[in-house]
């Protein structure tokens, strides 16, 4: 019998991999950006189904909302994105094609073959309160490190527009 | 309800799905009679804004005027413009929609009253709007219109500039109230207004004004409607569209506001809290909640029609350079006196007391000004004649 | 309630580098810092933080099996330091660096040393993925940076898309390895794939491999080294002498606290992968590097080839091969950055072609003569460094019977000496039929690329002192 979870976990597989079907090959640079929208969204989806709610929301909150509407802010300043030869589907050469499809026949044996060992889900509580106190407690040095790069990552990008701007 | 019909035989799945549907339909039904209300509310104020009368044919005072409008809507012809992205122009209504929709599935209606009580109802209510900053976009490149391109950019960049300040501005309470959950940031609040969590203290003062300040540029309301300016961009992206989907367009315009409304009301103003001797009678929880998101959906018209429009680097100065660090001074300042305050219990006493005064004297120095304002109108305007 | 606070004390240096990056990336905004010397003050700090890693002692866990301070990690911070310092002093004699953005550039200096440091010291696998995260973006910045060459942005996204690529593939790997043990520490990670149905099962080896890829990415050995060369050839020179030599020492000892805690038939299996992986970074580096005609691309394959050498002290698993491996670096330090060095002062703006290089010896005399010990070295000459470090590393690899890997790295030897040797008869032997030109580099420079010819020669003679500072690098002490 299948329960509920899984008929939503079915669900959101057809949208990731419906969306992500569409971001690869579709002939419009901005609509593989649209799609890719909801591919996160999706994996926002499968976070619930685990029982993660503060990182489904975070995932729809920063991926969906932050990241990819500034990915399709570039795509739109980006030219011609919708002529197939410089966008999205162009056919990189029989080398990639044995490459990509190598890895995805490698990845999808390997992992065929392989027993995980699963824990089953204890409780479906809330976890942000589990999460803070991670962060503040064991994670605490790479949560304050990971500041210094997104510092460096900022005066960077402001430096390299500044001389863009100048020049 | 649910037990009942279990008993019944009928499946559990079932019975919770046929409730879903029942509770989502009664918010659908809701908010399409509010906004449609509110339509006439706004257009009533603006007249008497402007001394003119605005609608007052259709029904008691025009009540009726926006079923007038919403059957004059359907019946025009769904235009889709020469060139324009057939798929993304269709799509963008529907998740506009969603997106304005969804916040119903945490808004509290009163005190414990609320479709689904989630552990991160607020960050979800403000996640959600991600549906509608991608719906504006692909509504301003799919109709192949300049003055929608411009309309759904200046619009997404309004809205992932301004979350940013919204989302810190809700911080102070969160930390005042320690929950994410809409029900318990209700229930840390008390109802009496120096029990609100604006009135908290300076700090969640503050953060209630950048909240609300980033809401109305969120909701793309005046001072900040750069994506629909119609003196500039025709009328922003949904410029094209026309009939039933401009309808959509219209309808989660109002539905916005009173999510702001809403949310304001849940988050600062103390939600449906009732007194003590008050609290059986549940529906005037509902009663009082409806009441203060009316007053702050009137505030927001309000300032719609006394506000001239921001520019769009004034807008954007406004956002990074002041709400921002604001916010964070907000945030930390609330932080600083959450530690004072776990020591010093005395303080919380007298800091609420003494916002709500000062929010008072504020309150009669501006109803002062505004008698006086229309004493010298008077005598001017009699004098004139 | 536990308070993280004390620890920093057992790491002075990495907060003094912390707060160096934020004063770097403020002081720009505040008008009467702004005129202060910089290059002294970063010098300044760069000093106080070696003598503070200098006088640690003791081997401590710190921040929840976060990180671990002890002899192996402090050296190579020292090295890290010294790198940072002579980068310091080629960026003020190059004309590629725009001297507006000291600040900045230092900031971003700061904060690839703050990541080396604690790639060096990583304990878990999630400082390792931040660690080389601060190390990959500001390189990308840096890159970007070069005033003279407008290619240098094309390179840096080239770098960028490469680098994000080698982080996903490493992120991935580590979602495999935390799914089969639990863990993140390297330790609880190690321990867990020894369950018998693990070890040696394909997902093992995907998991593993996966995993090193975003380090071999920082050390562009084989086949994550596609970036090298554009990033090389387009960055500014005093920025591809440093990216040459300081991530890939970090890379490299990540890899060996990395695999410093495996069982012995893991350990066996690693040697293995890690010698392979070694024999194609050599052979392809030295092979690519035989047809190259602009400088800066050579001595980006040179490194590519040099990064192979170094793997074989890691592919042989033991304390020798560490304190082999720690040997050679300063060696290929100071011949690498020397080389650097002289082409800067040689070189007239962005034409880096070997042919324009001909018959320098009578121009500059003494640098050439410098840069001639410096090329000899990395070709592995008798009489200079290169070769004892050279020399050691063949030791550690024969005394543990990896004969094959032995042989390609002999092989590659006699290759490398080929491409050497061509410059320095480009240099010396061809005559010079273009016009006489002005150098407007300093004298400090000829001194520079001296300095680091010097110690080449006597550590050939004498090295004994190397290898007693090596001897200290030892792992958990």
């Amino acid at each position: 019998m299948i329960g509920i979870p899984e008929i939503f976990f079915y669900i959101f597989c057809a949208l990731i991999f419906g969306s992500s079907l569409l971001v690869v090959f579709s002939y419009n640079l901005l609509r593989s950006a649209f799609a890719l929208f909801f591919v996160l969204f999706g994996i926002a989806g499968f976070y619930v189904l685990l029982g993660g709610d503060f990182l489904a929301v975070i995932q729809i909150m920063v991926y969906a909302g932050g990241i990819n509407i500034l990915l399709i802010f570039g795509t739109m300043m980006t030219g011609s994105i919708s002529q197939p030869e410089t966008s999205n589907p162009s056919f990189q050469g029989i080398l990639t094609l044995i490459g990509g499809g190598g890895l995805l026949l490698i990845l999808l044996i390997i992992l065929n073959h392989t027993t995980w060992p699963s824990q089953s889900l204890i409780d479906h509580g809330p976890t942000t309160k589990q999460i803070g106190q991670l962060l503040l407690r064991n994670y605490i040095l790479p949560f304050e490190v990971i500041s210094f790069l997104l510092v460096a990552a900022m005066v960077g990008a402001i430096v390299l527009i500044n001389k863009g701007e100048r020049s | 309800m649910e037990a009942f019909a279990v008993s019944l035989g009928v499946h559990i799945y079932l019975v919770k799905a046929i409730i879903m549907f029942i509770i989502a339909a009664l918010s659908v039904t809701f908010m399409a009679v509010i906004s449609g209300l509110t339509t006439w509310f706004e257009r009533r104020i603006a007249g008497r804004m402007q001394s003119r009368i605005g609608p007052n044919r259709v029904g008691p005072q025009g009540l009726l005027q926006f079923v007038a409008d919403a059957v004059k809507l359907f019946m025009k012809e769904d235009l889709i413009p020469k060139g324009a992205d057939r798929l993304l122009f269709k799509m963008s209504p529907y998740l506009c929609m969603i997106g304005v929709f969804a916040p119903f599935v945490v808004l509290p209606w009163g005190m414990g009253i609320i479709a689904a009580d989630l552990n991160v109802g607020v960050l979800y209510l403000i996640s959600i709007t991600a549906l509608v900053v991608v719906g504006t976009l692909m509504a301003g490149w799919g109709s192949n219109n300049k003055w929608s391109l411009l309309g759904g950019m200046r619009s997404a960049a309004q809205i992932v500039s301004y979350e940013i300040p919204v989302a810190m501005g809700l911080l102070p309470s969160i930390l005042f109230a320690g929950s994410l959950s809409m029900i318990g940031l209700m229930n840390a609040q008390g109802w009496a207004p120096w029990q609100w969590s604006a009135f908290q203290n300076p700090f969640t003062m503050i953060a209630f004004l950048i909240f609300f300040t980033g809401s109305l540029a969120e909701g793309n309301r005046v001072p900040f409607d750069l994506p629909e300016a119609e003196s500039e961009l025709v009328s922003g992206f949904n410029t094209e569209y026309s009939g039933f989907r401009f309808a959509v367009y219209f309808l989660a315009e109002w539905a916005n506001l009173y999510v702001i409304g809403a949310l304001t009301t849940a988050v600062f103003l103390g939600g449906g809290n009732l007194p003590e001797a008050l609290q059986p009678y549940w529906y005037l929880s509902i009663f009082l909640f409806l009441l203060k998101t009316f007053f702050i959906m009137f505030v927001i018209i309000w300032l719609r029609w006394t506000l001239p429009r921001f520019r769009i680097d004034q807008l954007m100065d406004l956002s990074w350079k002041y709400l921002l660090p604001l916010s964070f001074i907000a945030f930390f300042g609330q932080a600083v006196y959450m530690l004072i305050d776990h020591q010093f219990p005395v303080i919380d006493m007298v800091t609420g007391p003494i916002m709500f005064l000062i929010f008072l004297l504020v309150l009669l120095k501006f109803f002062y000004r505004v008698a006086i304002n229309f004493r010298e109108q008077n005598k001017t305007v009699n004098t004139r004649a | 309630m536990v308070n993280t606070l004390p620890y920093l004390n057992f790491i002075p240096a990495y907060v003094l580098i912390g707060i160096s990056i934020l004063i770097f990336f403020v002081g720009k905004a505040v008008p009467k810092i702004s005129r202060l010397p910089v290059t002294v003050f970063f010098i300044f700090i760069l000093c106080i933080a070696f003598m503070m890693e200098g006088a640690g002692s003791g081997s401590q866990v710190l921040f929840f099996n976060m990180i671990q301070i002890d002899s192996f990690s402090r050296l190579y911070n020292q090295l890290f330091f010294l790198v940072i310092l002579s980068t310091v002093l080629m960026m003020s004699n190059s004309e590629e660096i725009d001297s507006d953005l000291r600040w900045e550039n230092y900031g971003l200096l700061s904060t690839i040393c703050l990541g080396m440091m604690f790639m060096v010291s990583s304990k878990h696998l999630l400082m390792t993925v931040v660690g080389i995260e601060l190390v990959s973006l500001p390189s990308y910045l840096l890159v970007a940076m070069n005033k003279k060459n407008p290619a240098s942005k094309e390179a840096a996204l080239k770098y960028v898309l490469f680098g994000s690529f080698a982080t996903g593939i490493m992120l991935y790997g580590m979602s495999f390895l935390f799914g089969l043990t639990g863990s993140l520490t390297f330790e609880g990670l190690w321990n867990g794939l020894s369950g018998y149905h693990i070890l040696g099962s394909p997902i093992y080896f995907l998991a593993i491999f996966m995993t090193l890829g975003g380090i071999a990415f920082k050390i562009s050995a084989v086949p994550f080294h596609f970036w090298t060369p554009d990033a090389y050839q387009a960055a500014p020179t005093p920025i591809t002498a440093f990216l040459s030599c300081a991530p890939k020492v970090a890379g490299l000892a990540l890899l060996m606290r990395f695999f410093a805690v495996l069982l012995p038939e893991q350990s066996e299996q690693m040697g293995v992968f890690i010698s392979i992986v070694a024999m194609l970074t050599m052979t392809l580096g030295n092979f690519a590097a035989l047809k190259q005609t602009d400088i800066k691309r050579l001595l980006a394959y040179s490194s590519i080839s040099h990064a192979g050498f170094l793997l074989m002290g890691v592919a042989v698993m033991n304390d020798a091969g560490r304190q082999v491996v720690f040997f050679y670096i300063p060696i290929y330090l100071l011949m690498n950055l020397g080389a650097f060095m002289a082409i800067i002062y040689l070189s007239k703006g962005t034409n880096f072609q070997i042919d324009s290089y001909k018959g320098m010896i009578y121009k500059k005399p003494l640098l050439v003569v410098s840069l001639a010990v410096c090329m000899f070295s990395l070709a592995g000459i008798p009489p200079f460094a290169g070769f004892i470090g050279k020399l050691y590393l063949f030791k550690v690899v024969i005394e543990k019977e990896m004969f094959l890997l032995a042989i390609v790295a002999g092989i590659n030897s006699v290759v490398s000496l080929y491409y050497y040797v061509y410059v320095l008869k480009v240099m010396i032997i061809d005559k010079d039929i273009t016009p006489e030109i002005e150098f407007k580099g300093k004298p400090a420079t000829i001194a520079f690329v001296a300095s680091c010819a010097v110690p080449l020669v006597f550590f050939g003679i004498y090295w004994v002192p190397l290898l007693d500072w090596a001897s200290k690098v030892v792992l958990f002490q």
